[in-house]
């Protein structure tokens, strides 16, 4: 069963996507983030 | 076939919660680095994105506990009265909403609103009174009930003794999580051992009793120093009766090849350290004070949190698999072992930090701003176990949407 083909699904097809999406972007992005600021502090405690 | 899809939309939400949580736990962690030149993190302060990491863990167990409670009462229940399924469905949409709004609040004011938290409250009581009057009501069922009851009753509580009543939040944590969660750690390994039902049904009440002792003593140890040295003899050995019970689940494995069993063990292991020895530990009048703002908060925190959310994480993969009729792993090890990296061997950073702080600062009374660049190293290993966790996270949700329904 696709979860879009069920009746009276909490939120429609779109939103589950939408919702998925941003969150998937927010937590990509804190990873992505993080990359560049634990880069910069290990070059800060390395003395670079 | 409709209450299997509201099933499996309610662990979608608590996924994408899980994700959430790990993006602003390490969305913290980062803002205790060197900030950059024209930092864009700087927008969200270092309390505000705490609070809604601990927000996001928060609404992620409940839907966790909503969903598990679901599971149980679906898997022993042939088909559902429409009354009951009309009821849920109410329930379901009125939780979703009150997700979005508890969120979009936090986002902007900072804080849960007083009346989100009564919404919560009434969802939570209503869902176990509407699963108390299906048709067959189990042992499992029971426990669940009472201890998202007593959830419940906590958070309706909270409204009339004021927000962040520290009593309250410690019976929500110790008493009413814990007590829910061993209702569906046993519902669990009944799918994944070989164990009887019989067996299940009387460890779930004879260990949801002895956690349940375990939290009030804990909750309670401000009001008698006697309280508090009962506590750290008892809470321990209830947590290790709870760890020596389980394992004759996890040493008859059946044929099941979900990780429902990896991730349940690690629950247990980190409830354990968690509740049963450090927060017993913590909770002795003299060592309290001396700790209250150190890092070993946020380490019992953390362990308390992701012990519980570990039974949620070992929930989806059960319940998923069998949604889904195919009886292999949704998500994979390597979830499993990058989240376990992350919070065993974040919690050793704050262990580690908590001492330095609690000697040097508060025995030997240095400045903590003189201590500050000192603990940069363990700052930055705080932070590199947060990015591994959400890495971990962020695949454990590749791996369920992958194999989704």
């Amino acid at each position: 069963m696709k979860r879009s083909e069920g009746q009276g699904a909490l939120l429609p097809k779109w939103g589950w996507r939408l919702a998925g999406g941003l969150v998937a972007l927010t937590l990509t992005g804190s990873i992505l983030y993080a990359l560049l600021r634990l880069g910069n502090a290990l070059l800060n405690l390395t003395g670079s | 076939m409709q209450i299997k899809q509201r099933l499996y939309e309610l662990l979608t939400l608590c996924v994408l919660l899980v994700m959430l949580y790990a993006a602003f736990n390490l969305l913290s962690a980062l803002q205790t680095l060197p900030a950059l030149p024209l930092d864009p993190l700087l927008v969200l302060s270092h309390s505000r994105l705490n609070v809604l990491a601990g927000l996001c863990a928060e609404l992620a167990l409940l839907t966790g506990f909503l969903a598990g409670g679901i599971a149980i009462f679906q898997s022993v229940t042939a088909s559902l009265a429409d009354s009951i399924t009309h009821r849920l469905r109410i329930i379901y949409g009125a939780w979703l909403l009150l997700v979005i709004a508890a969120l979009g609040n936090a986002l902007i004011q900072g804080g849960p609103q007083p009346l989100l938290i009564v919404g919560f409250g009434l969802l939570l009581g209503a869902a176990a009174y509407i699963l108390r009057s299906g048709w067959r009501l189990t042992t499992l069922l029971r426990v669940w009930i009472v201890g998202v009851g007593l959830a419940a009753a906590f958070l309706l509580a909270d409204l009339l003794l004021g927000p962040d009543n520290a009593l309250l939040y410690r019976l929500r944590w110790l008493v009413a999580y814990p007590l829910a969660g061993v209702g569906l750690a046993f519902w669990l390994m009944r799918r994944f051992s070989q164990v009887s039902a019989n067996w299940v049904e009387s460890g779930a009440i004879n260990v949801g009793g002895l956690l349940v002792l375990a939290g009030l003593l804990l909750s309670m140890t401000t009001l008698h120093p006697a309280v508090a040295v009962g506590a750290l003899l008892i809470a321990p050995t209830c947590y290790m009766i709870f760890a020596a019970h389980s394992y004759r689940a996890f040493s008859t494995h059946n044929a099941t090849y979900t990780l429902a069993g990896h991730w349940l063990a690690l629950a247990i292991i980190l409830l354990g350290v968690g509740v049963g020895v450090l927060s017993a530990f913590l909770s002795l009048p003299a060592i309290g004070p001396l700790i209250a703002s150190s890092a070993f908060v946020g380490l019992r925190d953390l362990l308390l949190q992701w012990g519980l959310l570990a039974i949620v994480l070992s929930l989806v993969n059960q319940v998923s698999a069998e949604l889904r009729g195919v009886n292999r792993r949704v998500t994979g090890l390597m979830p499993f072992w990058m989240v376990s990296a992350g919070v065993i061997g974040g919690g050793f950073v704050l262990a580690l930090t908590g001492s330095a702080q609690v000697y040097t600062g508060v025995i030997f009374g240095i400045e903590a701003a003189a201590l500050e660049s000192a603990l940069q190293p363990f700052r930055l290993l705080h932070a590199l176990s947060a990015f591994v966790l959400a890495c971990g996270v962020a695949i454990y949700a590749l791996g369920f949407w992958a194999r989704r329904l």
